[in-house]
């Protein structure tokens, strides 16, 4: 355990060593929703709502999730992982506990942002944040395991969205369903919560398990 | 040995297998089968596009059983067994999505319909692609089978939950077992015997292909073997 | 039977697909032995020498 809080803490570190890196992801969150309030010009809906939290969450959240991975490339830093005397599953964790705190800051700037942009009020602001920690771990869990992947890849930035869209759909699916609900929407959140926390715990579990093959030489 | 022997039994076996249940297949298909009441005899696209999506998705569960096979035991055969049957499957998985939408239009008027079955299945086809895409970008030999081999087991494991969210997206009950055609179950035993007939033609045709290009994916492995011990004898 | 273009279409489709991709193995079949025997033959030779 306190393995995974060393490198978290070396992690954050590097990251706040630069700055510009972690806002350039904000500045992308913001970019997207902007671009869909041009590019989908019909009235505010906690449906619209929702889609343009979780699409500028998405895209602006793999973006985010590369860098975990990137700042080990620098001076063979990933063998001085791989050598360390850690688990390999408490790698993972650590990087995944990176991700996701980067992306619960990315949050905490899109999520009002969206409100404000839509007009909209959340009826259940806690709710809400809940769903979106749900859907925080879920994607942190897949995109560190991905992001593993494709940084050993030739096509590195190209191969990221590939991994991750499609297996994240039911999660996608479930986020903006639950949003919607709690943004004003009709309908209940309950089970798509469910589904958010089924999600969540295979792909950690699976990311827990498999991040050994991922990193062996 | 064993496997080397059914190996080559099976490869001798399947094609004289596979092309008359085909054939068999396609008589029940066009003279025996009844002309369904409400759909007319466009229906009968039904007995491929079925078929294609139960190839389809068992073909990805094979990736995922040969991935797990890999990382746990490491003999090549079980990458080649997932990069053949992530190609064979995505060929089936096309045809659900061409016959899908050819079936659809003249029955509800639109190309595309995003029920459960279709939507599931573009989705799984993106993550076949993915697989694809995965293995064409790759770096180095064994890295990229262990890489391809997570990637076939996480997409495998999602499977499920993308059946209960299309589902539930839907508006469906998520437990209800797939129904075999959007209007409600078949009844007539002519038409449950064509679809069975025409799913194990279709199986036997993945299984054909698959060990086809297994039997090539050995060999470029093999070349690639021979290609390596001869640099290293030249140095 | 107005809609049998579509029935037509369908199986069509099927057969195109299933016939290229069958083609499309058979040709990277061919070319994995012929690259097989030439690696052979110019291990031979490199042997032989």
């Amino acid at each position: 355990m306190s393995g995974v809080w060393q490198i978290v803490r070396k992690d954050l570190r590097i990251e706040l060593r630069s700055p510009a890196g972690l806002a350039a992801i904000f500045v992308l969150g913001l970019l997207v929703l902007l671009i869909f309030q041009f590019a989908v010009p019909e009235k505010p809906t906690p449906e619209s709502a929702a889609a343009a939290l979780w699409i500028s969450f998405v895209f602006a959240g793999t973006l985010g999730a590369q860098r975990t991975f990137l700042l080990e490339r620098d001076n063979f830093c990933i063998d001085g992982l791989k050598t360390a005397p850690i688990d390999p599953a408490a790698i993972f964790l650590a990087k995944m506990l990176g991700t996701l705190i980067s992306l619960t800051i990315l949050q905490a700037v899109v999520v009002p942002l969206t409100a404000v942009f839509f007009g909209i009020v959340p009826v259940r602001p806690l709710g809400l944040a809940l769903v979106c920690l749900l859907g925080n771990l879920g994607f942190a869990a897949l995109a560190t395991l991905f992001a593993s992947i494709s940084v050993g890849t030739r096509a590195r930035e190209v191969i990221l969205p590939l991994l991750i869209f499609p297996v994240l759909v039911p999660l996608l699916i479930a986020a903006v369903k639950a949003s919607t609900v709690l943004l004003g929407g009709a309908g209940e959140a309950g089970i798509w919560v469910r589904v958010l926390v089924a999600f969540d715990v295979v792909f950690t579990v699976a990311g827990w398990l498999l991040f050994e093959h991922v990193l062996r030489e | 040995m064993l496997a080397k022997r059914l190996e080559s039994l099976a490869s001798l076996l399947l094609p004289w297998l596979a092309g008359p249940a085909m054939v068999l297949a396609l008589y029940l298909i066009f003279l025996v089968v009844p002309t369904e009441r409400d759909q007319g005899i466009v229906q009968r696209i039904f007995y491929v596009h079925v078929p294609s999506a139960w190839t389809a998705f068992l073909g990805f569960f094979v990736v995922c059983g040969a991935s797990l096979l890999y990382l746990w035991r490491g003999s090549p055969v079980f990458d080649r067994v997932a990069r053949a049957s992530a190609e064979v499957g995505m060929v089936f998985c096309t045809l659900v999505l061409l016959t899908g939408p050819i079936w659809a239009r003249p029955i509800w008027g639109a190309w595309w319909t995003w029920d459960p079955r279709l939507t599931m299945t573009i989705i799984l086809w993106t993550i076949y692609a993915s697989y694809l895409l995965l293995r064409a970008f790759g770096g180095g030999e064994d890295q990229i089978s262990r890489y391809a081999a997570v990637l076939g087991i996480v997409g495998a494991i999602d499977i499920p939950l993308i059946v209960v969210s299309v589902r539930l997206w839907r508006g469906m009950h998520p437990a209800v077992m797939m129904s075999r055609d959007p209007q409600g179950g078949l009844r007539d035993p002519f038409m449950r015997v064509t679809l069975l007939v025409a799913a194990v033609a279709f199986l036997l045709v993945y299984a054909w292909l698959l060990l086809v290009r297994l039997r090539t994916l050995r060999v470029s492995d093999g070349v690639a073997e021979l290609a390596r011990e001869r640099e290293l004898a030249a140095s | 039977m107005e809609r049998f273009p579509y029935l037509f279409a369908a199986y069509t489709v099927v057969w195109i697909v299933l016939f290229a991709y069958v083609w499309s193995v058979d040709r990277r079949a061919r070319r994995a032995e012929r690259e097989l025997e030439e690696m052979r033959k110019a291990l031979d030779r490199e042997r032989s020498r």
